[in-house]
């Protein structure tokens, strides 16, 4: 009896574990498996860092998220991309990097996770994304190849004091409002400037030029890969940032030397009085330890151009990011389930409210979120409504090195705008070429 | 001899030669025959032979004509103020004049610090709004200048951070050449009443110039490849009136990936301070 007892309880016992185990495999299903992933550095990549042990819990994978500066983030990718060395299971790239990596086989698309519904913790849900952030850094031939992150937009900034004091009452809604305003807000002493833009060189100056060019109705390229910077538009775009320089002189004489950091210390120094900025510095902005114009600052939309029917067409540059799939990751579908788990509505909610740039419709528009940042339904309307990307090529740094060189030559008087613009022609021509895109 | 003995040397010599080879040699060559080849980082499979294509490429171009002189002209204006700088500081240090001691651990100072944080620190020194060169200029009457953001200017910001720098090397290396001129020379120089100036051209420069050479030899290198002062402080800019070649082999080979051009570049600004190198060691009679 007392046999038959102990071997009923040693049976149960060996049940009960094996019942156990397979209770924790299915609740941890990717037990065993550890990815690596690198993430810009900033309030968007701590928060990613600290959301990751909590899919960790959930799943039984480790996930190693490596926080880099941004030329650290870079070079490390390539590297790892041009050797396939499969030290990161994931990239972090910026929109216009996603297609050199997508040329070069260095990422695989995302369709054949998603109809393998490989995440057993959320659903992908693309509609809740602007469609031109999906676009420019996900879609392409009929597949994704990115989980859109971090939907950046340049809202312009305006000192609500420093406009009282001007009598002014709102933001500008047009360029030649901004330039306007900007004068009042400008002090002889050169002690206040009334705007501060971006104007160093590189994508800085790049950027800044296509916001102008595409708010004109102009842009880089038209279908066929023809370069039409040289075109009344483009003249528009750069003779109207030279003359914030040198004609109106409503920006500080070194702009040209401007980069996220010089215009971020200018709006809370008080120095300029309102800048086209992306939102991702606000939190800066609004530090009362870190900004003297904490509370002070509003946040619209850029300017535009004002239409025959009086409405105001405004574009400007899209900033965001995605995560793509490395083909060298020897855990493709583990690393797609943490991603989409990352960007699922609540924990997008929740790392918004950590201080990251939210990407989805839904999360800036959250009541959560709206109560902490107030200004993430201008945002999601930026995003929605203003944001266009720069062009997506597969040379695009080599490109983007060139043009903003040239553009800079302008805006220094190291050549003229007419001179800047043939040349810039002449490049982006031959760089097309080069790359098959254009005869 | 015996053949073990004939071959023993080449073994002991072997790691070494090896690693120099691994290290020294064989990246050479790799970065010679890169330069043939059109390619981007990430697409090394599509590596195409373009002969000296890219090296057509960079001479046709007129930014690299301009980023040659512009070079060549921080070269030459780094090394010649550093030197005559360092020379000067140099001798009065040899006279061992009271709080030459003190000031020696001071002159040091600018030579051991991280190249990056002094172009940081004096990034924000030139700065035109809160840089202190523009505050004390400001105390003097004088309006602020724009020591980055004017063409005219930025090289000579660069250049001048450069010399702040270097110019303690400068210092130590002719300061031991220095110490090592007998001082008998001088008490008979002062027995047939030779002037200060009589002494330096006549005894004190003849007797340093291996040292003079070496110092030149090394400045010119360091030059001729220091990108991090412009990387940091100007970026190339204001448009491309700092971009000095090693600066435009960085933007080619981390910025655009595009490693044929960068290795063609990189072997041009090779053989140029080759041949300076090479001349200067010629006419100082330095021996390596």
């Amino acid at each position: 009896m007392r046999k038959h007892t102990i071997t009923m309880l040693m049976s149960f016992l060996i049940v009960a574990f094996v019942f156990s185990t397979v209770a924790v495999a299915a609740e941890q299903p990717f037990k065993g498996v550890e990815i690596n992933i690198p993430v810009l550095a900033g309030p968007s990549g701590e928060a990613v860092k600290k959301l990751a042990p909590e899919f960790e819990k959930l799943s039984g994978m480790k996930v190693n998220i490596e926080i880099l500066s941004h030329d650290e983030l870079w070079k490390k990718m390539e590297l790892d991309a041009a050797s396939k060395a499969g030290n990161f299971d994931a990239y972090h790239l910026n929109y216009f990097k996603v297609d050199e990596y997508r040329t070069s086989g260095a990422i695989i698309p995302l369709n054949q996770f998603i109809k393998a519904d490989v995440s057993p913790y959320s659903d992908p849900l693309w509609d809740d994304y602007a469609k031109t952030l999906i676009d420019a850094v996900s879609a392409r031939e009929g597949d994704y190849w990115a989980i859109p992150h971090m939907g950046d937009t340049r809202l312009l900034w305006y000192n609500k004091e420093l406009f009282q004091q001007a009598g002014l009452t709102k933001a500008p809604d047009t360029w030649e409002e901004l330039v306007e305003y900007s004068k009042k807000l400008t002090k002889p002493d050169g002690s206040q400037y009334g705007l501060g833009v971006e104007f160093q060189k590189y994508i800085y100056v790049l950027d800044m030029f296509h916001a102008y060019l595409v708010s004109v109705g102009g842009d880089f390229f038209d279908k066929n890969w023809n370069s039409t910077m040289n075109t009344p538009e483009g003249k528009k775009a750069l003779q109207f940032m030279y003359d914030l320089i040198h004609t109106s002189k409503v920006v500080p004489p070194d702009v040209v030397n401007w980069g996220h950091t010089e215009l971020t210390n200018g709006i809370v120094t008080g120095y300029v009085a309102m800048c086209p900025q992306w939102h991702v510095f606000i939190p800066q902005a609004e530090d009362p330890s870190a900004s003297k114009v904490a509370g002070k600052l509003g946040y619209a939309l850029v300017p535009g151009v004002k239409q025959a029917d009086g409405s105001i067409r405004r574009r400007d540059s899209l900033g965001t990011w995605g995560f793509a799939i490395s083909s060298a990751s020897k855990h493709p579908k583990e690393t797609y389930a943490f991603l989409e788990w990352l960007k699922s509505p609540e924990i997008d909610v929740q790392y918004a409210l950590m201080g990251g740039t939210a990407t989805r419709v839904s999360t800036n528009n959250d009541p959560r979120v709206v109560k902490q940042i107030p200004y993430a339904p201008v945002v999601a309307q930026s995003l929605s409504e203003v944001t266009l990307p720069l062009p997506i090529i597969p040379n695009f740094t080599e490109w983007a090195d060139a043009i903003g060189t040239e553009i800079h030559k302008a805006l220094v008087k190291q050549a003229t705008i007419d001179e800047v613009l043939v040349n810039a022609e002449k490049i982006s021509n031959e760089m097309m070429r080069k790359i098959g895109y254009r005869k | 001899m015996s053949a073990h003995k004939k071959t023993f040397p080449y073994l002991l010599l072997a790691p070494a030669l090896i690693l120099i080879i691994a290290v020294s040699i064989y990246p050479l060559f790799y970065l010679f025959t890169s330069s043939f080849y059109d390619f981007v980082l990430i697409r090394q499979a599509e590596k195409t032979f373009v002969g000296l294509g890219n090296y057509w490429k960079l001479i046709s171009n007129r930014d690299f004509w301009y980023s040659f002189f512009i070079t060549l002209e921080y070269v030459v204006a780094s090394t010649v103020i550093t030197f005559l700088l360092g020379l000067g500081m140099a001798l009065i240090l040899n006279k061992n004049l009271p709080l030459t001691k003190l000031f020696r651990s001071i002159y040091l100072l600018p030579m051991v610090a991280t190249p990056v944080i002094v172009a940081l620190t004096w990034r924000n020194i030139w700065n035109y709004h809160y840089g202190i060169v523009n505050f004390f200029l400001g105390k003097l009457g004088i309006a602020p200048l724009l020591w980055l953001a004017k063409t005219e200017l930025a090289l000579i910001s660069i250049i001048i951070t450069d010399v702040w720098q270097w110019t303690p090397f400068v210092i130590i290396v002719l300061g031991a050449g220095l110490a090592a001129v007998p001082a008998e020379l001088y008490d008979a120089a002062k027995v047939d009443g030779c002037s200060a100036w009589q002494g330096f051209w006549h005894i004190t420069f003849p007797s340093i110039q291996a040292v003079v050479g070496l110092t030149l030899v090394i400045r010119i290198m360091d030059l001729f490849r220091n990108a991090d002062l412009v990387y940091v402080i100007t970026a190339g800019g204001p448009g491309i009136a700092t971009e000095v070649l090693a600066y435009s082999v960085f933007k080619k080979a981390f910025v655009s990936f595009q490693i044929g051009e960068a290795a063609a570049l990189s072997f041009i600004l090779v053989i140029i301070s080759t041949v300076v190198v090479s001349t200067l060691i010629k006419r100082f009679e330095i021996h390596i």
